[in-house]
C-alpha cells in the first residue's frame, strides 16, 4: 500500500487460512477507504482488481486519483 | 428451558461469540495495518524515496527503466494515446501524437503525501487499467510550463 513512508507491505501464504483472512481484511479495509487495487506482475501492464484474490503474487493498492 | 435445548442455545452463543472475535480480530489487523506507522514520521524521505523507486522499477519493462535512468522519463501505451511519465509529483503527464510530439498535458496524481515515484506507478496504472477514467479525472496542465 503507497504511503508516505513509500509503501507498506503484508504478506500472505495462499495456504494459510489465517494469512488469507488478514489480507484479506486489509484489501476490504484499503477498498472501503476509495484505494484502486492493483495485480503488477514484473515488467507488465497493471491489471485492477475489485475482489481480493489470494492466489495473485502482488497486489498494489493506489490511494484515490486527484486531478491538479 | 428443556436441558437439551439449553445445550443448543449455549453452542449457538458460543459459536456467534467465535465469528463476531475473528471478524473483530480481522477489522484490528486491518485497522493496524492502515494507521500511519512511526516510519512515516522518522524515515528520512531519501528511504521513502529509494523504497518507490524499487517498487516502481519491479513494474516497468528493462526499456522503461532505461528511459527513466538515463532520461527522467518513460513511456506508457494507452487505448488512445501513448504517454510520457516524467519524473513529478504534477503537471507530469504528456499525451504524445504518433511523432512524439506533446499534444497534452495532464495532472493527477494519489491523494495525500506519497513520493514521486508512487505518484509515478500510480499514473502507469491508472492509464493501463482505466485510460477513460485518467481522462476524464486529470486536470489538463499548460503545455509550456
Amino acid at each position: 500500500m503507497m504511503d508516505s513512508s513509500g509503501d507498506k507491505e503484508t504478506t500472505w501464504h495462499p495456504d494459510s487460512p489465517s494469512e488469507v483472512a488478514a489480507a484479506k481484511a486489509i484489501f476490504d479495509a484499503v477498498k472501503k477507504r476509495g484505494y484502486m487495487v492493483y495485480s503488477q506482475p514484473a515488467g507488465e501492464s497493471g491489471v485492477a482488481l475489485g475482489q481480493f484474490d489470494a492466489n495473485v503474487e502482488t497486489m498494489i493498492a493506489v490511494p484515490p486519483i486527484v486531478a491538479g | 428451558m428443556p436441558a437439551w435445548w439449553a445445550r443448543i442455545l449455549r453452542r449457538h452463543v458460543e459459536a456467534e461469540v467465535a465469528r463476531v472475535s475473528a471478524e473483530v480480530a480481522l477489522r484490528a489487523t486491518a485497522e493496524d495495518f492502515l494507521r500511519p506507522s512511526l516510519n512515516d514520521y522518522y524515515l528520512p524521505n531519501q528511504a521513502a524515496l529509494a523504497k518507490a523507486r524499487v517498487l516502481l522499477d519491479r513494474a516497468l519493462t528493462p526499456e522503461q527503466r532505461r528511459d527513466l535512468l538515463l532520461k527522467g522519463y518513460f513511456h506508457v501505451k494507452g487505448k488512445r494515446y501513448t504517454y510520457r511519465i516524467r519524473e513529478g509529483h504534477s503537471g507530469n503527464v504528456d499525451a504524445l501524437d504518433s511523432r512524439g510530439r506533446v499534444i497534452d498535458r495532464f495532472c493527477a496524481h494519489p491523494l495525500g503525501r506519497v513520493p514521486v515515484y508512487d505518484v509515478m506507478l500510480a499514473q502507469k496504472l491508472w492509464i493501463e487499467t482505466d485510460e477513460n477514467m485518467f481522462l476524464k479525472k486529470a486536470a489538463p496542465y499548460p503545455l509550456h510550463y
